[in-house]
């Protein structure tokens, strides 16, 4: 193993149609093909080191190498499809050489990032790529994922936000934070997901229930934050981004390094780091909002030993933020929040400032994911440990100041997951798995009552396998998952610990079919479920419900939520000329858990609004569709629109605080004018949000005022790459809300007290090295 | 393989066994922090120092369910002056916390802001000459209190922490966050 120079890897070297050659006149023709069925490998990269140069292989697998020199060639290959490795082959005549190379991976869920060919799991999924995140570095991962048709997000202010995915969101969808699945407090709306953005690569949502190969919780979809495999090539590399943000005065910059060693090129690692810090943010009409700057700083670090048919990897990542609360939104009664919403301007007001007072939420999130994978005759073999430690502090205004939190959650996760993705079996290729899980929620003695400590251990077993015949795929999934808790509610007039134990035991089924009719048309249909327990403060909330001035009383007879949809996808794509998408989407909710006005309380602050957890059932269904057409070489445009309609079956009516429709146009103008300045962009967006008119029958009774205007957005953006000699770098401004324009979003909680932010104007560089 | 099944095997038990080593001990007590739960109103007749006292609690504060909740009515004479002095307790602590002192001692952060239903005329209550805080803006812990004619009204007190506008006499005006509001029945007979 050792000494091979970067010898991954067998490689088996047929020289076929050798003709003799001038020296440093071959034409090579390099096939790669899979190991086992010969298949070929198709948009493989191969790297040749001694050329320096890129090649990538055909749709027969093939690329092509001209003028070399006989001799031995030290080749990168680099693909979706199979690990990283490197061959050293030894060219002493033209012609075609044949390199065979094991499928690596058979991992459903890696595959998800190749948007192009082999996307691995049928359901509709959508993709930020690295350009997209370039272009919104420094927001955070809601606010980017807002970019993708179908996803809206649920906001509190400009500060804190959390992503929707066709109507639903917190514990009723998942985040997978480089494959693991996030397990931070998403308890209200004012908790938002822990994760750093500039942690990964690409971005992709999972629309709809994905309850099979992720579990509990995925009745909405799935969010996978994916970073970049580490570097192939021996060698130092790294990337550097700086962005300014105008509205809150916001900075942000973020660095990443990596290294795969010469001597012992398995071995590689990465460390990466970021900082955020801004203040204020500002409203149309020059207003302030007080108390509402953000500060960020985050590192994460990883460390992988790649072998031929094994390899581990451990990564290390921690999040660390405190963000400020606009201070108006912590409202003491009832009439508090009236007089907030009927005042005309903010009843808080304020200067710019960087400083954090209270209300404040101090979090830190620290993850730990030790995989290891193994390859042989069976297929691909993934360990996967992980740790996750959440640690939220929230500051309250309070009568005395003794500098402590008045709540002080921790919620740790272990986590580990064995899965199988076997090798082909005549047409039939799939994953098996069984997953583990213990949690610990806890908080300390003598903090404000929020939600009971509680443990919670959960099993599964799955199996997912697809059948592939000429242009039709069949997938078909099972799984079944076991839940226990064992809950401790603070009780009575002491708060005496009383002890809760439940149980959910639950079978989830997933099939879907796609035909791809031909190389531009395909269609998807899959029919799939999920289903989550029903969580700590649905069950035992009872009391004050901060921020929002009403209270909430949990109920402990809850059952588990299930959901059944289908999704009806198609895509028609013309390269450089059309690209059409189209879902819709029909998810029946069960159980669906929600909050139903009761009689008011009187509390020492006078008379509250009541709401009671209770369960109906909800209907689901929509559209996504988008398009894009390439006019010519330089202009393009694209258009989208999503349409959710969420009733509630039960009372034949619908259901509060979904998104409205909404609409979104853009056209591009891309041109280059030079070696050292090229892929220039010009572009220019709109947006157009409805007023949310399906309401509630008894809205009023609920809420108050009734869900805001439609409004209007406009968005510009310019951006190009800048060559120094060897050195590259990425420059773009973008502005959001252009024109300033006044308006509030129903989705935020902060539409009682403050309209959405002012024009904000972005500045981004990135310096890949 | 059966190196890495070991491996595996091993893995899990380490798993198995940070599970089932995890001393579950005592859980968390939480507390409620600030709680108040009653307001108590303390009228001596001007004329006479003949002193009434009257109570609004409600046990849970924040609500939750069950707790007692006792309002008591103001009986009081028509067109008679009183002194008044409010006390804020937490009752639910024994003995009973007084939170008046902190709320003192925070005067600045703090105003009692008064509503008397119907404002004028029968059954009526006005406030005037609230005492100041440190920085001699109204802060309204004792005032004193005139009745009106006989007849029946309501009469609302209420504490604001970190009022903007500490001359105001409405809680519309005033700004920040309300930390109590009691309503009494108001009899004047």
């Amino acid at each position: 193993m050792t000494r091979y120079v970067f010898a991954i890897i067998m490689a088996i070297i047929c020289c076929i149609d050798l003709k003799a050659q001038d020296s440093c006149h071959l034409s090579v023709q390099i096939a790669v093909i899979e190991y086992h069925n010969a298949a070929p490998l198709t948009d493989m990269m191969l790297y040749v080191v001694e050329q320096k140069a890129n090649v990538q292989t055909d749709e027969n697998g093939i690329a092509a190498l001209d003028n070399l020199c006989p001799g031995i060639y030290n080749i990168h290959l680099h693909g979706n499809e199979i690990i990283d490795t490197t061959i050293a082959l030894r060219i002493e005549k033209s012609g075609l050489y044949t390199l065979k190379v094991p499928h690596a991976n058979f991992l459903l869920h890696q595959v998800i990032i190749n948007k192009k060919k082999e996307q691995k799991l049928i359901q509709d999924n959508a993709v930020l790529d690295t350009l997209m995140m370039q272009r919104n570095s420094g927001k955070t991962l809601s606010e980017q994922l807002k970019n993708i048709n179908g996803i809206s997000t649920l906001s509190n202010g400009a500060t804190i936000s959390k992503p929707i995915i066709h109507g639903l969101h917190s514990n009723r969808i998942l985040i997978l934070n480089n494959g693991i699945r996030q397990e931070d407090q998403q308890w209200g709306s004012e908790h938002a997901p822990n994760i750093d953005p500039f942690v990964a690569h690409t971005l992709s949502v999972l629309k709809g229930a994905a309850g099979v190969r992720y579990g509990t919780d995925a009745i909405g979809g799935v969010i996978l934050v994916e970073p970049n495999p580490i570097r192939v090539e021996p060698g130092w590399s790294g990337e550097i981004n700086l962005g300014a943000f105008s509205n809150n005065r916001m900075g942000v910059a973020s660095g990443m390094l990596e290294h795969r060693f010469l001597k012992h090129p398995e071995f590689s690692f990465r460390v990466q780091g970021s900082f955020k810090q801004g203040g204020n943010y500002q409203i149309p009409g020059g207003i302030w909002v007080a108390n509402s700057g953000i500060r960020e700083h985050n590192f994460s670090t990883t460390f992988a030993y790649r072998n031929v048919h094994s390899g581990a990897e451990v990564f290390f990542s921690e999040f660390n933020n405190v963000l400020g609360i606009y201070s108006g939104s912590h409202t003491g009664s009832q009439q508090d929040l009236y007089n907030a919403i009927n005042s005309p301007v903010p009843l808080v007001s304020a200067n710019f400032s960087y400083q954090i007072n209270r209300p404040k939420q101090v979090v830190t999130h620290d993850l730990l994911k030790i995989k290891s994978y193994l390859e042989n005759k069976l297929g691909v073999w993934n360990l996967v440990y992980a740790f996750q430690h959440n640690y939220r502090q929230e500051y309250d205004i309070v009568r005395v100041d003794n500098g402590k939190a008045q709540l002080n959650l921790t919620l740790n996760t272990q986590t580990l997951n064995l899965n199988l993705d076997h090798k082909k079996i005549k047409n039939i290729s799939g994953q098996v798995g069984i997953d583990g899980m213990y949690q610990h929620n806890t908080f300390k003695n003598g903090d404000r009552v929020f939600i009971p400590s509680y443990y919670a251990l959960g099993f599964a077993a799955y199996a997912i396998e697809r059948y592939t015949k000429d242009k039709w795929t069949l997938e078909a999934g099972l799984r079944f998952d076991y839940k226990h808790f064992e809950m401790y509610n603070p009780e009575g007039v002491q708060l005496n610990n009383v002890q809760y134990l439940f149980d959910y035991k639950n079978p989830s089924a997933t099939l879907a079919f796609k035909n791809t009719i031909s190389k531009r048309l395909e269609w998807s249909a899959t029919l799939a479920n999920a289903w989550r327990p029903p969580q700590a403060p649905e069950l035992f909330s009872a009391g004050l419900h901060q921020g929002g001035a009403r209270i909430e009383f949990g109920n402990r007879n809850l059952l588990p939520e299930s959901s059944l949809g289908l999704t009806l996808a198609g895509k028609y794509e013309v390269e450089n000329k059309v690209k059409i998408e189209l879902s819709l989407y029909a998810q029946s909710i069960q159980n669906f858990i929600y909050l139903k006005p009761g009689a008011d309380t009187l509390t020492i602050k006078g008379y509250y609004k009541t709401f009671n957890y209770t369960q109906t059932n909800a209907l689901m269904s929509g559209a996504d569709v988008a398009a894009t057409y390439y006019w010519n070489k330089h202009w393009s445009s694209h258009a989208q629109a999503s349409i959710l309609r969420a009733k509630d079956i039960t009372q034949n009516g619908w259901l509060i605080l979904m998104p409205s429709d909404r609409f979104a146009a853009e056209t591009k103008y891309e041109f280059t004018i030079s070696e050292q300045l090229k892929d220039c962009y010009v572009g220019i967006n709109t947006q157009y949000v409805l007023q949310q008119k399906r309401i509630p029958g008894n809205f009023d009774q609920i809420d108050y005022p009734r869900p805001p205007s439609a409004y209007f957005l406009m968005g510009a953006e310019a951006g190009l790459q800048v060559k120094f000699s060897k050195q590259v770098l990425f420059c773009s401004i973008t502005a959001t809300n252009l024109l300033n324009q006044k308006y509030r979003d129903y989705l935020d909680v902060f539409r009682y007290f403050l309209d959405q932010p002012g024009r904000n104007i972005a500045l981004r560089i990135s310096v890949p090295f | 393989m059966k190196k890495s099944t070991i491996k595996i095997g091993l893995i899990a038990l380490a798993f198995s066994a940070i599970i089932s080593s995890c001393n579950k001990g005592d859980a968390p007590r939480p507390d409620e922090q600030e709680l108040i739960t009653t307001v108590k109103i303390q009228l001596a007749e001007s004329a006479s120092s003949f002193v009434q006292t009257f109570t609004y609690k409600v046990e849970n504060g924040f609500g939750g369910s069950g707790g007692t909740i006792q309002i008591d009515t103001m009986k009081l004479k028509p067109g008679t002056k009183y002194d008044a002095v409010i006390t804020v307790l937490n009752e639910k602590k024994s003995p009973a916390e007084d939170i008046t002192t902190e709320i003192i001692e925070k005067d600045i952060e703090h105003l009692f802001l008064f509503a008397s239903t119907p404002a004028t005329g029968n059954g009526s209550l006005a406030v005037s000459d609230g005492n100041k805080d440190k920085n001699g803006a109204p802060f309204n812990q004792t005032f004193k209190l005139a009745t009106g004619p006989s007849g029946t009204g309501k009469f609302k007190i209420q504490l604001m922490h970190q009022p903007t506008n500490k001359n105001a006499s409405t809680p519309e005006t005033s700004g920040g966050e309300t930390d109590l509001e009691a309503t009494f029945p108001v009899v004047l007979q």
